[in-house]
């Protein structure tokens, strides 16, 4: 029942985006300058019924309706309802409605939101955001169908993977789809641009708040996901350089790029077809991440249950793209007047560019390098973090001194800047002070840590400036200071971590450095959809006599058959102590690893200080208009 | 000029799919399938039932051999055993048995 | 039942503790377990990961340096089990294709910034 209404909805919503095509293209020519009031009809239809058929699913699988093949595969009846809600983006075809649903609610949103722009300009971007729509709506309906039903109709569903059964998880989808899939708006708006002639002052006006929009959504949906694996892998690392999480990373970098690029288009200093170019490869980025992500050619710890036949479907998708938005670039590419000049802020924006295109380039390499070369030649290799942190690694020092002297500058009038200020003094001996307490022998982490105690410094200086003076940009201060405290926390928690790692079974003791780990009890408990063997532990800290009690699980759920390994983990201001335990085969002894993540905390805060300055800055634009 | 680029970046894309398309269907699973052909390395193991070692330099000896792992855990090792027996019949075949991963009290039950 | 089979026996004792600790740690992060879905040796719990674990174990006990273990271990199972790729004619791209990059990135910028503070000199 619920299924053929799915069915139905999501294929009155196809035809809906052709017929929006239609209109869009025949108002083209109209010489009214308003778009017709039935394009907006048919919009509002449109969403309306793609949100229909989203939650059509969703009641699917609250009611745990087992007609769905795909309720079936993901859900069971014993699922708490939270779980049964957001497992219905927990697969495959469940997100890709929810990608949909997203193209659609940015689509209307452009729309009603940017009424005052070209009529042209506007009805451009809606045909291309809804040829987007509608390639997805054929790829959904025809394979990858959410609602495709199953006969006899099965009485219990075969369950959600556990590790997925997490609050973490469940909002991590909706919020980096708003991210990489919200960029697919400028991509629209940038071949519009191109097609349309638009100025570069109405471009950069029309892009910049969806620009920071996506960036602030995306840099949480990598925070949500990274916390995520942080706690749930129970590996006690945060960012595995995994092709899963690259691909979030690498559109990452261009909206990044993009949200700088914007503020010297705006300007109108240059960079048009720059901007273009960026709008185009963010989107084509995150396609190409959901490439390597759902069509299973990459070897990953975040899979997802993967189908060749998506793939080439996402491929061919990808290379029509591709060569469309390239053909329609070179068409339509202005002759643009260029104006930089050495020590103004656009040519730091410039730098600024060049390091994020650098290390978009680095993880693209890393990620693909391995599946280009065994396609290739047949040789196996991997990519793992000591590549990436290699190469990476050093070129953080320029790019934290860039983020530090770059803002001081003006726009247009070029003019040199003492390095040598009261900051810098401050910042040494702040680096200073921190050097004797850690004593670590990296010069690189040295350098690092004392080119982010730089731009903290600074970064809380122009704070105070800007109480004074309200004309400095808030939100940069904010995201600039929370990625300095990223890289200030990350690098103290490489050289803070401790890891122990022995066997040991219930009453054994275990003395290292200044910890005793007591194992004093072993319990097992039965529950609703698993089986639990729970550990308690007993840390004591010798130097400061404190203990603390940490309680490990070995979970065994039914529904699917797994093995979950639960970490219990104590946080602290300043550090984590991080527990897990697993069984060794037809034995009684486990095997215990004790870690200490010094900073962790701060390492969330920061990621979210830098997602909150892309929202005020979104905030400032809406005020604005 | 431009056409020049345009040319260039079209040759960069298709090959960049065409690689993508190829890599497609294949396998990402590690098999053993590429050690095939491969040599034998010299190890040294000791014997189960008396002292002393067994070299795998000791093989060169015979035509054929055949080293046949086990444990005592491992179901289709119990099925493989009398296909095992049948084939030490054969005088041009050394058969080695190669226990792994096991305890010695639950091996010798297994022969019981 | 007759003892037809010639029988050797390869012991692994469940318990594992490791000597040098730091080394074997650093080693066990680099290595891929080939079984699992990218994770590292030393984060999998997987029957093949225990056995590897053990060996890297053995090797450090041995003496051999962090180069030896790992050559010994890409020779068995190929490149794919190290994380930290070594360099070598199948991985220059990788390796040298970023600093090229880079630098061309670099010129260009170099090259545009200048002929546009030459163009507003006129």
């Amino acid at each position: 029942m619920l299924g053929s209404f799915g069915i139905a909805v999501t294929t009155i919503s196809l035809l809906l985006s052709l017929s929006l095509l239609y209109l869009s293209y025949y108002d083209l020519k109209l010489s009214s300058n308003r778009i017709s009031k039935k394009i907006y009809k048919f919009s509002f239809l449109q969403i309306l019924l793609t949100f229909l058929s989203f939650i059509t699913l969703i009641m699917a699988y609250v009611i745990s309706d087992f007609s769905l093949i795909n309720v079936y595969e993901n859900s069971h009846t014993t699922k708490p309802l939270f779980y049964k809600i957001s497992g219905t983006w927990g697969n495959h075809e469940g997100s890709l409605l929810l990608w949909i649903n997203i193209l659609v609610l940015f689509s209307f949103l452009f729309l009603i939101l940017d009424e005052n722009k070209n009529k042209n300009f506007r009805l451009y971007t809606l045909i291309f955001q809804n040829i987007l729509i509608s390639t997805f709506l054929i790829f959904l309906l025809t394979n990858s169908n959410p609602f495709s039903l199953l006969y006899p109709v099965p009485t219990e569903g075969m369950g959600l993977n556990p590790i997925l059964q997490d609050p973490a998880l469940a909002i991590h989808p909706p919020l980096l789809y708003v991210g990489f899939v919200g960029s697919s708006i400028y991509f629209s708006i940038a071949l519009a641009a191109l097609i349309t002639k638009v100025d570069s002052k109405s471009l950069a006006t029309t892009i910049k708040p969806w620009v920071s929009v996506s960036w602030s959504f995306q840099t949480l949906g990598i925070l949500v996901g990274s916390i995520w694996a942080y706690y749930e892998l129970g590996w006690g690392g945060f960012w595995f350089w995994d092709p899963v999480e690259n691909s979030s990373l690498m559109p990452w970098f261009l909206m990044t790029a993009l949200l700088h690029s914007v503020l010297v288009l705006e300007r109108r200093i240059g960079l048009y077809s720059w901007v273009i170019i960026l709008s185009i490869l963010t989107f084509t980025m995150s396609v190409v991440g959901t490439f390597l992500v759902r069509s299973g050619i990459l070897n990953s710890v975040h899979t997802f249950a993967n189908d060749p036949s998506r793939g080439l479907f996402i491929l061919s998708f990808l290379a029509l793209m591709v060569f469309s938005s390239i053909y329609i670039f070179f068409k339509y590419a202005p002759n643009e007047n260029k104006n930089y000049k050495i020590f103004s802020k656009e040519s730091f924006i410039l730098l600024n560019n060049w390091f994020m295109i650098f290390f978009l380039a680095v993880v693209l390499i890393g990620t693909l390098y391995p599946v280009f070369l065994d396609t290739l030649t047949g040789q196996k290799i991997s990519v793992g973090p000591p590549y990436y942190n290699f190469i990476l690694a050093p070129f953080l020092l320029p790019l934290l001194f860039l983020m530090t002297s770059g803002p001081k500058h003006k726009w247009i009038s070029p003019e040199k800047i003492g390095i040598f200020n009261i900051v810098l003094f401050i910042a040494v001996i702040l680096f200073i002070i921190i050097f004797i307490l850690i004593k670590e022998s990296s010069i690189l982490l040295l350098l690092i840590l004392l080119f982010s105690t730089y731009l903290i410094t600074q970064t809380i200086f122009d704070f105070f400036e800007k109480l004074k003076n309200k004309s400095i940009n808030l939100s940069r201060i904010i995201s600039h200071f929370g990625f300095g405290m990223l890289i200030f926390s990350i690098s103290l928690n490489q050289i803070f971590s401790i890891e122990e790692s022995f066997n040991a079974k219930v009453g054994d003791e275990r003395s290292f450095k200044n910890y005793t780990i007591k194992f004093n009890n072993l319990e097992t408990f039965s529950k609703n959809n698993f089986k639990s063997a729970k550990g308690y532990f007993e840390i004591t800290d010798n130097k400061n006599s404190t203990s603390q009690n940490l309680t490990p699980e070995i979970r065994v759920y039914n529904k699917p058959e797994t093995i979950t390994y639960e970490a219990s983990i104590n946080t602290r201001l300043f550090s984590d102590s991080y527990l897990t335990m697993s069984n060794i085969s037809s034995t009684d002894v486990f095997n215990i690893k004790f870690q200490k993540k010094p900073f962790m905390n701060f390492i969330w805060f920061s990621v979210l200080l830098i997602s909150l300055g892309g929202i005020l800055q979104f905030t400032r634009f809406r005020k604005k208009i | 000029m431009r056409k020049k680029y345009l040319v260039l970046l079209y040759s960069i894309a298709i090959f960049i799919f065409i690689v993508l398309y190829l890599s497609l269907g294949k396998n990402k699973v590690y098999t053993t399938q590429e050690n095939i052909g491969k040599k034998l390395p010299e190890v040294e193991l000791n014997y189960f039932d008396k002292n002393g070692e067994f070299s795998t330099k000791e093989l060169a000896k015979f035509k054929f051999s055949l080293l046949n792992f086990w444990a005592s855990w491992c179901g289709p090792c119990r099925k493989e055993h009398k296909h095992l027996v049948e084939l030490s019949k054969n005088s041009n075949l050394k058969i080695i048995g190669v226990n792994f991963k096991d305890e010695k009290k639950k091996c010798f039950k297994v022969f019981k | 039942m007759k003892i037809l089979l010639l029988t050797i026996v390869l012991f692994f004792s469940n318990s594992i503790s490791y000597c040098n600790e730091n080394k074997t740690y650093e080693i066990l992060k680099n290595l891929r377990c080939l079984v699992c879905q990218g994770q590292t040796i030393s984060d999998s719990n997987s029957d093949f990961a225990l056995t590897i674990k053990e060996v890297v174990n053995d090797k450090v006990k041995e003496g051999l340096s962090k180069k030896e273990i790992y050559n010994f271990l890409s020779d068995k199972y190929g490149d794919w089990i190290l994380f930290n790729t070594p360099l070598k004619a199948n991985s220059y791209f990788l390796w040298f294709m970023p600093y090229v990059l880079f630098i061309l990135g670099g010129i260009f910028l170099y090259l545009v910034i200048r002929k546009s503070t030459e163009k507003t000199k006129q």
